[in-house]
């Protein structure tokens, strides 16, 4: 048998590179810089029995009060002891030091999928219109990929079932207040530049593989114990049982060194630095990791890429009729209805509509100017009446860089940087949703915008673009000019982020790649 | 407990003073440590914790039975804290009982063959000292002899249970609003009790010169250390009055011959008056001594505890309008607790109610941020989901009308008290 492909890093982007090479009989070997040991268990029963559970901190708060002090500014989602565990040592790991920058990654198996909002867009032709292939290249790996990982949710996604022949199962039941949005635009007769349909979501409607359909249970906040929600780590034993799949977790890649001839990498293993070769390196670390790995090989001449992002801000809005009621038994915490939102620029924005009754209610008692009991029995009252929203902008609006100031162990630097016109198109795009929704019976509540700082939406990508210019530039295959043999996978080589959530689109391009690789003949078994 | 080997023989520790303030906890450290321990007492020695009690009074020699036969006469250590408070008339045979019995002490010590002597002095004593206490320990100093004999000047004594000096300044920092100091502006150096006897282990097992300083090597104004106390013990943020010595010293006098209340020792208010600093630092490395920050420290008391818990109960009480269970209680004082208490008035733990007025508007404040960790940690808790379903629909809205009412008018006053806050912030 020949070397294997060496493919760095268990995320999606990773697992769904292995896929296609395992299948067609190439060895793999993954190495991983997950050490062994359990994050935390997702908490069982459901959002009703959980919210008077003597043991509720735990699952909230962490056994050591790890998460404990509030998101402030950060998602509810990313200040979870699951969170806190998935993140935990990726900046200290990467040697990152950011500026005005929210740079997030991981060092668990499974990667940033563990925290996963479980968003599965596929990109319309308009939003891949910066890419280096056509759609059509790219739906049968969709395709791929969302079969394997199971999504369920739309109804309008019946355009890609009659594609690809794949047939989306209906997903999580409505939580009332989204219901009445839903409802009401069915009976609306729409708004010009605004378009909202059902969030397709990456949560099985059906059991399968080990991993339970989704039962509305209303605790995705702190980790799917039905494992419903995808996580790349669900597809490792699936991959084991391939015979030439080498699983290295433990091991973590320090550097590119450079090599002529076979492709090598410098890896580290209980306290060991050693080399491995491969008949290919296939990057998937994520795209801040990735792009460290790829820069400390290139040295100078890397100069500083841009790291594109998406800027988002969130806002909430109330439907009046529900203020008050008890929350519901059964609920959903990911996104529920997604809309698409024109700018007078003629830009799109996006973003998802999300329930609040599953959210600790000191989300919002600490942002109310109120006595405490007051805040607290308020936010009560509110969040079974609240629609969150996101709102994201095409990367386009980003402007951070990302760069090194020396070698392997200096640091990598990452500057975010907030533009006023990207303020101003995210205030545009929320007067949009507000008028609309408003429209659809939910009314926006005074002081709820709030721009996230950059990097908060975790959506990195772009530092080694597909079909770009320079030293840093990959090519169809994700490979790097100056680095031959070794190809990207991840999130750095998409060129170009619409407002829409990358992350399915990052796993089809890495089956993408993959499958171009078999093609090509560049691997072998 | 640590069982004596072969190349480290049981250590065997004769005391004086076991039932003071430092001997009680020398002892009990001492036993565990696996130490043999004699306590020599006027009283009987009835105490069931493994110490061996002989009968014995200042003045007289040390008995010849304080040394186990079975433990090399070197390998013993005396440590002698016991001081007799009644000897304290100022003139020219001032502490004569102190000082005789101590000559008798070591000298019959040295003739028995006792390893080591250890003599618990004061950063107080000088040949010139203000008070007859200091100026005592400075004479049995001189009383030491050569290689094997060491006194410890000990600092300002903190911690462990409320008695001698630490407990009249608990006492008094616990009750007062405004707390009457001479000169508060001098410098102290506190130790904590269990420090203390760590360094009082060394110099038995043999470690430091002719005397060694056990106190903080930094010092810090009196007046700073009594604020401490309020705060990390009790949550209270009490004002000093600086007074001056004689005032103080009428006080004492006064206060001595009311039936209740505190008891200042006029000996002591002299002692503290008198303070000088002292160059410890080198000391304390020598002896591997390490002397923790005094709010830190202070955190660990028990009373700081209680204190912590009072305040969460107050603040739970506030926001859920009704009783936190223990866990709740535990778990914020496992959140606040390595900050200490917070400052906070007796009429608000007892009425939290009127936390609405004294909660200051916006986040910035102490108060705020405790009363956001209350109500993170009782909304994820049972009484806080029974707070929030109490009722139905229609009452919960009307109790929340209430509740913004009452918001909406208080909110003037909250206002002034934030800035007011912030402004001393």
């Amino acid at each position: 048998m020949s070397d294997p492909v060496i493919i760095v890093g268990s995320g999606p982007a990773g697992v769904s590179a292995a896929w296609p090479l395992l299948q067609a009989g190439i060895p793999v070997l993954m190495i991983d810089a997950a050490l062994p040991g359990a994050l935390p268990t997702p908490p069982t029963g459901d959002i009703a029995g959980f919210r008077g559970r003597p043991d509720r901190w735990v699952a909230q708060f962490g056994a050591n009060f790890s998460s404990f002090g509030g998101a402030g500014d950060r998602s509810p989602k990313l200040s979870t002891p699951l969170a806190n565990a998935v993140l935990a040592g990726f900046a200290e790991a990467t040697g990152l030091d950011t500026a005005n920058f929210l740079a997030l990654g991981s060092l668990s198996a499974g990667g940033l999928s563990n925290i996963w909002g479980a968003a599965a867009v596929v990109y319309d032709d308009e939003e891949l219109r910066g890419y280096p292939f056509s759609r059509a290249d790219l739906l049968p790996s969709y395709a791929a990929v969302m079969s394997r990982i199971g999504v369920s949710g739309p109804d309008n996604e019946r355009s890609l079932a009659g594609e690809t022949g794949l047939a989306i199962p209906e997903g999580p039941k409505l939580t009332p207040p989204l219901r009445r949005v839903w409802d009401a635009a069915q009976r609306s007769t729409g708004v010009a530049g605004f378009e909202l349909t059902r969030a397709t979501n990456a949560v099985l409607a059906e059991a399968r593989d080990g991993r339970g359909p989704c039962v509305n249970c209303g605790l995705c906040l702190w980790g799917c114990h039905h494992g419903s929600i995808y996580n790349s780590a669900s597809e490792l034993p699936a991959l084991r049982a391939f015979p030439h799949f080498t699983y290295r977790p433990g091991m973590r890649a320090r550097s590119l060194p450079p090599f002529e001839g076979t492709p090598s990498i410098d890896v580290e293993f209980e306290n060991v630095r050693m080399t491995l070769t491969g008949q290919r390196i296939v990057l998937a670390c994520g795209t801040i990791a990735t792009t460290a790995l790829v820069l400390r090989a290139l040295g100078a001449s890397a100069g500083s890429p841009r790291l594109l992002t998406n800027p988002v801000a969130a806002l909430a809005f109330i439907v009046p009729s529900l203020f008050g009621v008890a929350p519901p038994a059964l609920s959903f915490a990911l996104g529920q209805l997604a809309y698409r939102a024109t700018l007078p620029d003629g830009d799109r924005a996006a973003g998802l509509l999300y329930g609040a009754d599953a959210l600790p209610l000191a989300t919002f008692a600490d942002r109310l100017p109120l006595s405490r009991p007051a805040a607290l029995r308020l936010s009560r009252a509110l969040t079974p009446a609240l629609v969150v929203a996101t709102c994201y902008l095409p990367s386009r609006f980003s402007s951070n860089t990302i760069s090194l100031t020396g070698g392997e162990d200096t640091p990598l630097i990452v500057e975010g940087n907030q533009s006023a016109e990207s303020d101003q198109a995210l205030r545009d795009a929320g007067r949009h949703l507000s008028r609309t929704m408003r429209r659809l019976g939910a009314y926006s509540l005074p002081g709820s915008f709030a721009v996230a700082p950059p990097g908060a939406d975790a959506h990195y990508a772009g530092t080694l673009p597909m079909g770009g210019k320079g030293h840093t530039a990959t090519d169809l295959s994700g490979a790097l000019k100056s680095l031959p043999g070794v190809h990207i996978v991840d999130g750095a080589v998409l060129p170009y982020l619409p407002a829409r959530h990358c992350t399915l689109t990052i796993m089809a391009n890495a089956d993408r790649i993959a499958r171009r690789l078999l093609l090509d003949g560049q691997v072998m078994r | 407990m640590a069982e004596p080997t072969a190349s480290d023989p049981r250590r065997c520790l004769i005391l004086t003073g076991a039932n003071g303030y430092i001997g009680a906890r020398l002892k009990t450290l001492a036993l565990a440590r696996g130490w043999s321990v004699t306590v020599l007492s006027r009283h009987p020695y009835t105490a069931r914790d493994g110490a061996r009690g002989l009968p014995w009074t200042l003045g007289e020699a040390l008995p010849p039975e304080a040394i186990d036969a079975a433990v090399p006469a070197s390998h013993h250590a005396l440590v002698h804290l016991a001081h007799d408070w009644t000897d304290a008339r100022p003139g020219p045979d001032e502490g004569a009982l102190n000082l005789d019995g101590a000559r008798a002490l070591f000298a019959s010590s040295r003739a028995l063959g006792v390893g080591r002597i250890v003599f618990v002095s004061s950063q107080s004593a000088r040949p010139d000292a203000a008070n007859v206490y200091g100026r005592l320990k400075w004479r049995i100093e001189q009383l030491l002899e050569g290689e094997g004999e060491v006194a410890a000047r000990v600092g300002l004594v903190y911690g462990g249970p409320p008695s001698a000096m630490y407990g009249l300044l608990c006492e008094l920092t616990g009750t007062l609003p405004v707390l009457p100091m001479v000169d508060p502006w001098r410098e102290v150096q506190p130790i904590h009790l269990d420090e203390v006897c760590d360094g009082l282990f060394r110099l038995a097992e043999g470690t430091g010169g002719s005397w060694s300083g056990l106190a903080a090597p930094e010092g810090m104004p009196f007046g700073a250390f009594l604020r401490t106390l309020a705060r990390e013990l009790h949550g209270r943020r009490i004002r000093i009055l600086p007074i001056p010595l004689r005032l103080a010293l009428l006080a004492c006098d006064l206060l001595n011959r009311l039936p209740v209340g505190p008891k200042p020792d006029r000996e002591r208010v002299l002692g503290l008056a008198g303070t000088r600093p002292m160059d410890c630092g080198a000391h304390l490395h020598a002896l591997g001594v390490t002397v923790a920050p005094l709010a830190s420290r202070l955190r660990l008391e028990p009373a700081s505890r209680k204190a912590v818990l009072a305040e969460g109960r107050a603040l739970f009480a506030y926001v859920l309008r009704g009783s936190p269970g223990p866990a709740l209680l535990t778990r914020y004082a496992r959140i606040v607790g390595r900050d200490g208490p917070m400052p906070m008035a007796g009429i608000l733990r007892r009425i939290p109610r009127l936390l609405r007025i004294a909660e200051a508007f916006g986040q910035g404040s102490m108060l705020s941020r405790r009363l956001s960790f209350a109500l993170a940690l009782a909304e994820a808790s049972p009484e806080g989901e029974r707070a929030l379903t109490r009722y139905g629909r229609t009452f919960r809205m009307l109790h929340l009308a209430c509740d913004l009412v009452l918001d909406a008018m208080l909110l003037p006053i909250r206002i002034v008290s934030g800035t007011l806050r912030g402004r001393r912030q």
